[in-house]
C-alpha cells in the first residue's frame, strides 16, 4: 500500500487519481472526527467538504516533512473549531440548562439517528458511548477521539492541537477517568 | 502511596497506547505484578478501549459524496472562502466606519460644548468684551467712562466747539440716530472746570437728541471728541488691584505678602482676619506699592495661591489734575498782581485795606487746590493692591467637585438628548464599533497571539 505522503506529492504534480485516493481514505475519518467533535451531521459532512476544498487550494503548502495525516487532522480541527465558534455566536440566545445544570445549545434541527426510538436501539452501547463523549469537554474529546479511533500517535496529536507531548497525555488520561465512569455500567454488561 | 498509584494510573493510560519508554514499561509492568488495585485499574482500560470501539463508524451520504467528488473545486466551498472574505471586508469596512464616526461624533461634540461654554462666558460675570467706540458721526462727545472690567480705562480730552459748529454736527448726530455722552456749559471758558472724575464728573447722563438740541438753542454745547485709551505712562492714573485667592495655609501667605510689600518699597496699609461660624478662614489685606512696582508686585502675589478672581482699575485723573494745576497758575497770576500793587506802596490805607481782603481768599484757594495737587500726587504715586484670601476647604471642595461633576454630566446628557445628531453619531458608532469587533475578533486573536509567539520564539 502506497504512503498518503506519496500520494498527496503526485496530486502536488497534478494528478487528479491521486487526489481521489486521497478522498477515498479520508472521507470517512474526516466525517467520523467532525461528527464525534460537533455532534451534528449535516455539520460534519459540511467540514468534510471545506477540508478538502482546503485540501485542494492548499496543497502547495505541504511538505512531506510532516506525516499527511497529522496535516490534514490539523485542518479538520481547525474547521471544526471554526464551526463551534461561529455556532456559539449563532445559538448564543438559544442557550438552555439540562436537568443537571449544565448549559447546551439547541440547534434547530436536532440529529435524530442516535436518538433512542426504541428498546432495542436503548440497549446499544454504541448510544451511550456517544452520549459519553458528547459530555466531554472540548479538548478532551479531541484527544480521545484521535487516539482511540482514529489511531495517531500522542506526538501526532500534539501537532494537531498544537500543545505538548505531555499535556496531550494528561488530556488522554482526563478523558479516559471521565469516560470510564460515565461508562462503567455499560462495561460490567460487556463481561 | 496514594502518589505513587496516581503516577502508575497515568502511565498505565500511556502503557495501553505503547506510548511509554523502556523504564517506564518496566516500571508498569512490575508494579501490575504486585498490586491488585493497578491490575483492576489496568483491566478496567482494557475494558474501556473495547466499549468505546463499539461506537458506530458513520459514512458520507452518496449524494453528498458525489457532489463533493463531482466539486472538488466546486462553488459550494469557494462559496465558504468568499464569504470568509466578505466578512473580512465587512469587518474591516465597519471598523473604519466606527473610527470616522467617533471623529465625526467628538468632532461634533467638541464643537457643541465649546458653544455652549461660550454662551455661559457670555452671560456670566465674566463678560469682559472691551465696548468699541467708532466716532464715525463726527459728533464729538467727551469725558470717561469708568475703568471697564479688565482695567483699561478709556479716556476722553476736552475740545471746544462753537455754538453753530455744534449745530452742524448736531444735525449728523441726528441721522445717525446714535446717542452718546455730553456735556453741557453755559460758559465756553468754564468748560474745563465742568469736567469732573470718578462720577461726580458731568457726563453721566446720556442725553436725548431732542434734549440736545434744546441744549444747543440755549447755549454753547460742548462736545469732547474720544481720545485714544490712557497709556498709563504720561497720564495721571490711580492704579488699583483686587485678588482673590485660594491659598492652603492663610498665616503663612499674610507673611509673604508682608515680605513682598516691603521687597518692592510698599507698606501693609490694612489687614483683617476673619473666620465664620462653619470655620473657614478669610482675610483681607490691603498693600501699597510705588507705582512702578505695581506689575511686579501684582505677579508675585498671584503666586501664592490659586486665583480665583483677579482685577485692575485704573482711574484717570489727567484733566481733574490739570485742571487744578491751570486753575492754580491763574488764581496765582491775580494774586501776584495784587501782591505787587500791595508793595509799590502808592497806595492809601483804605485801597490796601480792600486789596489785603481780596487777597486772603485767593491765598486761600491756592492752599486748597495745592493741598488737593499733593493729595493727588500721592494717589499717583502709590498703587493699592486689595487681596482677599480664603483658605481651601477640603470637604468644601470635594463637595463642590461632586457637585460640578454631577452638572457637567446632566449638561453632557441633556445635550445629548437635545442634540440628536450626536445622539445618532454615538448610537451608529457604537453599532458599527460592536460590529466590527464581532466580525473581526478571531482575526484580532490570531494576529495577537501571532505577535507574542514570534516574540516569546
Amino acid at each position: 500500500m502506497r504512503k498518503d505522503e506519496e500520494i498527496m506529492m503526485e496530486y502536488r504534480a497534478g494528478s487528479m487519481v491521486a487526489l481521489e485516493e486521497i478522498f477515498q481514505r479520508y472521507k470517512k475519518p474526516i466525517l467520523n472526527y467532525a461528527f464525534k467533535l460537533l455532534s451534528s451531521f449535516a455539520d460534519a459532512e459540511d467540514v468534510v467538504g471545506e477540508v478538502f476544498y482546503i485540501l485542494t487550494s492548499r496543497k502547495d503548502s505541504y511538505e512531506p516533512v510532516a506525516k499527511f495525516s497529522t496535516w490534514i487532522y490539523t485542518i479538520a480541527h481547525n474547521v471544526a473549531i471554526d464551526r463551534i465558534r461561529r455556532r456559539r455566536k449563532i445559538f448564543f440566545f438559544w442557550q438552555k440548562n439540562d436537568k443537571d445544570g449544565n448549559s447546551y445549545e439547541e440547534l434547530d434541527m436536532p440529529d435524530t439517528r442516535f436518538m433512542p426510538d426504541s428498546s432495542a436501539q436503548e440497549n446499544d452501547i454504541s448510544f451511550y458511548v456517544k452520549k459519553a463523549i458528547d459530555r466531554l469537554p472540548f479538548n478532551l474529546k479531541e484527544a480521545i477521539v484521535l487516539r482511540q479511533y482514529h489511531n495517531l500517535s500522542y506526538d501526532e496529536i500534539a501537532a494537531v492541537l498544537n500543545c505538548s507531548l505531555s499535556k496531550v497525555k494528561i488530556l488522554i488520561f482526563r478523558a479516559k477517568e471521565a469516560l470510564r465512569k460515565e461508562l462503567l455500567p455499560y462495561m460490567e454488561e460487556l463481561r | 502511596m496514594i502518589f505513587i498509584h496516581s503516577k502508575i494510573k497515568k502511565l498505565i493510560s500511556a502503557y495501553l497506547d505503547n506510548e511509554v519508554n523502556d523504564r517506564e514499561k518496566n516500571l508498569v509492568e512490575e508494579h501490575l505484578k504486585k498490586c491488585t488495585f493497578c491490575r483492576k485499574y489496568y483491566e478496567s482500560l482494557q475494558k474501556l478501549s473495547s466499549t468505546l470501539d463499539k461506537y458506530k463508524e458513520e459514512d458520507l451520504s452518496p449524494d453528498l459524496e458525489q457532489r463533493i467528488k463531482f466539486n472538488f473545486l466546486g462553488e459550494r466551498y469557494k462559496g465558504v472562502a468568499k464569504m470568509k472574505n466578505k466578512r473580512l471586508i465587512f469587518g474591516i469596512s465597519s471598523g473604519a466606519l466606527a473610527i470616522l464616526l467617533t471623529f465625526v461624533f467628538v468632532g461634533h461634540m467638541y464643537d457643541y460644548l465649546r458653544h455652549s461654554a461660550q454662551g455661559r462666558l457670555q452671560g456670566g460675570v465674566y463678560s469682559s468684551a472691551a465696548r468699541e467706540y467708532e466716532p464715525t458721526t463726527g459728533v464729538r462727545t467727551h469725558g470717561r467712562l469708568g475703568a471697564s472690567a479688565d482695567g483699561i480705562g478709556e479716556q476722553y480730552s476736552p475740545a471746544l466747539v462753537s455754538g453753530k459748529q455744534n449745530k452742524n454736527d448736531l444735525e449728523r448726530f441726528k441721522s445717525s440716530g446714535d446717542t452718546r455722552w455730553i456735556t453741557t456749559t453755559d460758559n465756553s471758558s468754564a468748560a474745563w472746570q465742568s469736567v469732573g472724575y470718578a462720577g461726580g464728573g458731568s457726563f453721566d447722563k446720556p442725553l436725548s437728541v431732542s434734549a440736545i438740541e434744546g441744549a444747543a438753542q440755549e447755549g454753547p454745547i460742548v462736545i469732547v471728541e474720544p481720545y485714544l485709551p490712557a497709556t498709563g505712562k504720561e497720564d495721571k492714573l490711580i492704579r488699583n488691584a483686587e485678588a482673590t485667592l485660594e491659598v492652603e495655609n492663610i498665616q503663612k501667605v499674610y507673611d509673604d505678602i508682608v515680605k513682598i510689600g516691603k521687597g518692592n518699597n510698599g507698606y501693609l496699609a490694612a489687614a483683617n482676619f476673619n473666620e465664620s461660624t462653619s470655620g473657614k478662614v478669610s482675610a483681607q489685606i490691603i498693600l501699597r506699592v510705588p507705582k512702578e512696582k505695581f506689575e511686579e508686585t501684582i505677579t508675585e502675589v498671584r503666586k501664592l495661591g490659586q486665583v480665583k478672581k483677579f482685577s485692575i482699575n485704573s482711574i484717570d485723573i489727567s484733566q481733574d489734575y490739570n485742571a487744578l494745576v491751570s486753575e492754580l497758575n491763574t488764581i496765582k497770576t491775580v494774586y501776584d498782581k495784587i501782591a505787587e500793587k500791595l508793595k509799590e506802596k502808592k497806595t492809601d490805607i483804605q485801597q490796601a485795606v480792600r486789596l489785603e481782603s481780596q487777597l486772603t481768599p485767593i491765598a486761600k484757594r491756592i492752599e486748597v487746590i495745592r493741598n488737593k495737587i499733593s493729595q493727588y500726587d500721592n494717589l499717583i504715586a502709590v498703587s493699592t493692591i486689595t487681596i482677599n484670601l480664603y483658605e481651601v476647604s477640603w470637604k468644601l471642595m470635594i463637595k463642590e467637585s461632586i457637585k460640578e461633576t454631577k452638572q457637567h454630566f446632566a449638561a453632557f446628557v441633556s445635550g445629548l438628548l437635545k442634540n440628536s445628531i450626536g445622539l445618532f453619531l454615538l448610537l451608529a458608532m457604537v453599532c458599527t464599533a460592536l460590529i466590527a469587533l464581532a466580525v473581526l475578533k478571531p482575526k484580532i486573536v490570531k494576529v495577537v497571539k501571532m505577535i507574542f509567539t514570534k516574540k516569546s520564539s
